[in-house]
């Protein structure tokens, strides 16, 4: 009897796993990736940006750009795999979830701030004395430690091997003061602003004028080294974009408009120097500079020497009169 | 840079002429380009984009940089306080 009732038990569940099963193969898998963006990845998602906005945290462009892909499953999948690493679904899950312990929810913010480490190495690397891939793989380690913190010897730990992580990448004393970048960049906006209608595409004018306004807002706005560090996010967000939607200018092009903007100092730089005006030193600069603009092909160091040597003659011209 | 529409008046000047710099008169020969040449306007236009947005990609990548080195900073005491 026990056999028999043992047998039907086993019968039943295989057809019901059968049933499920076929029940899922007839669920195209597109489907069940918007499900699964819908019901659990955007909400969890949205989860860790309020964390991370009550915190004051920096909210990295790409898990804004993930809420926005909610109809577009490839575009999401291919930028979540590329931003959380593989096996990102139950990562994201579970770091939702862990959102309400307070010790956890510093982990989360520690793993995305490690993600973002490493999704901007290239251009963190310009800036820093490590390489990309140098920096790639201490965050990889990092990351990899991160999840595997559970006991109190082991934060010690993880705690000793991130801050020295962090003192190569970001040597003491590197990079700009933040309240001397904080002038720059609203200087910069104010210029992005005037200029903006020869910048960027005419259909985009209007959008990310409207961006510009409410950006300055908010940085009027900021207060302490916490906010603004959060603003830099944003900031990113939208010179990235307005990056896309700018009017490119051809190197070719560039090198000739170049060219006639020498030519026409040395003219006048000579001439000035017939009237008895000094201006040597800026002339003979100007000289160099016209002659090196008058070579043929130019390799990207090249053009790279051309276009900064004459941005920085432009500053010491634009100084006299700025001081004015 | 200190202000790129400082620069921008400064290409102005010596492309389009028409302006005193340095209290002299522009030499007529500044005012023309060569003949066939593009307008003077539109390659002080271009010249003043391209460096602004090579400004912006500067700028955004400094930013990426101090964004990451102050969060970095502020994850590294809140690790140090939990400790």
């Amino acid at each position: 009897m026990h056999r028999t009732i043992l047998v039907i038990g086993f019968g039943l569940l295989i057809f019901g796993t059968n049933l499920s099963a076929q029940e899922l193969q007839e669920i195209p898998p597109e489907d069940l990736r918007h499900e699964f963006i819908e019901s659990s990845a955007v909400p969890a998602i949205e989860a860790i940006i309020s964390s991370l906005e009550s915190q004051n945290a920096p909210v990295p462009p790409e898990l804004l750009e993930l809420t926005e892909l909610e109809d577009d499953a490839d575009t999401f999948y291919a930028l979540a795999e590329k931003y959380f690493g593989l096996g990102w679904q139950e990562r994201l899950s579970s770091d939702a979830a862990s959102l309400q312990d307070p010790d956890e929810a510093l982990m989360v913010r520690t793993r995305l701030y490690l993600s973002s480490l490493k999704a901007n190495s290239d251009r963190i690397a310009k800036e820093s004395p490590l390489t990309a891939s140098e920096i790639e793989a201490l965050t990889d380690n990092l990351m990899r430690f991160s999840r595997h913190v559970a006991l109190e010897k082991d934060r010690t730990k993880f705690f000793t091997e991130f801050e020295s992580v962090y003192e190569k990448i970001f040597p003491e004393g590197e990079g700009a003061d933040l309240s001397d970048f904080r002038n720059s960049v609203a200087l910069l906006l104010s210029d992005t602003a005037d200029a903006i209608g020869i910048l960027v595409k005419e259909k985009k004018v209007e959008k990310l004028t409207h961006e510009l306004v409410d950006l300055q807002s908010r940085l009027n706005f900021v207060d302490g080294s916490q906010q603004l560090t959060a603003w830099l996010a944003l900031f990113d967000s939208f010179a990235g974009k307005f990056l896309t939607y700018a009017v490119p200018t051809e190197r070719v092009t560039v090198i000739k408009d170049i060219r006639a903007l020498l030519s026409n100092l040395v003219t006048y730089l000579s001439s000035l120097k017939e009237e008895g005006v000094n201006g040597e030193d800026l002339l003979t600069e100007s000289e160099e500079l016209l002659s090196l603009a008058e070579e043929n092909v130019f390799d990207d160091e090249e053009f790279e020497e051309l276009v900064s040597s004459t941005e920085e003659l432009l500053t010491k011209i634009s100084e006299p009169v700025a001081s004015q | 840079m200190k202000n790129l529409f400082i620069t921008a008046g400064i290409l102005a000047i010596i492309l389009i002429g028409g302006a005193t710099f340095f209290s002299v008169q522009l030499p007529d020969s500044m005012t023309n380009l060569s003949p066939g040449s593009v307008q003077p306007e539109a390659q002080t236009q271009r010249l003043t984009s391209f460096f602004l947005l090579r400004k912006i990609e500067d700028m955004r990548d400094q930013a990426v940089y101090l964004q990451h080195r102050e969060e970095g900073r502020k994850v590294l005491n809140l690790l140090s306080v939990e400790q």
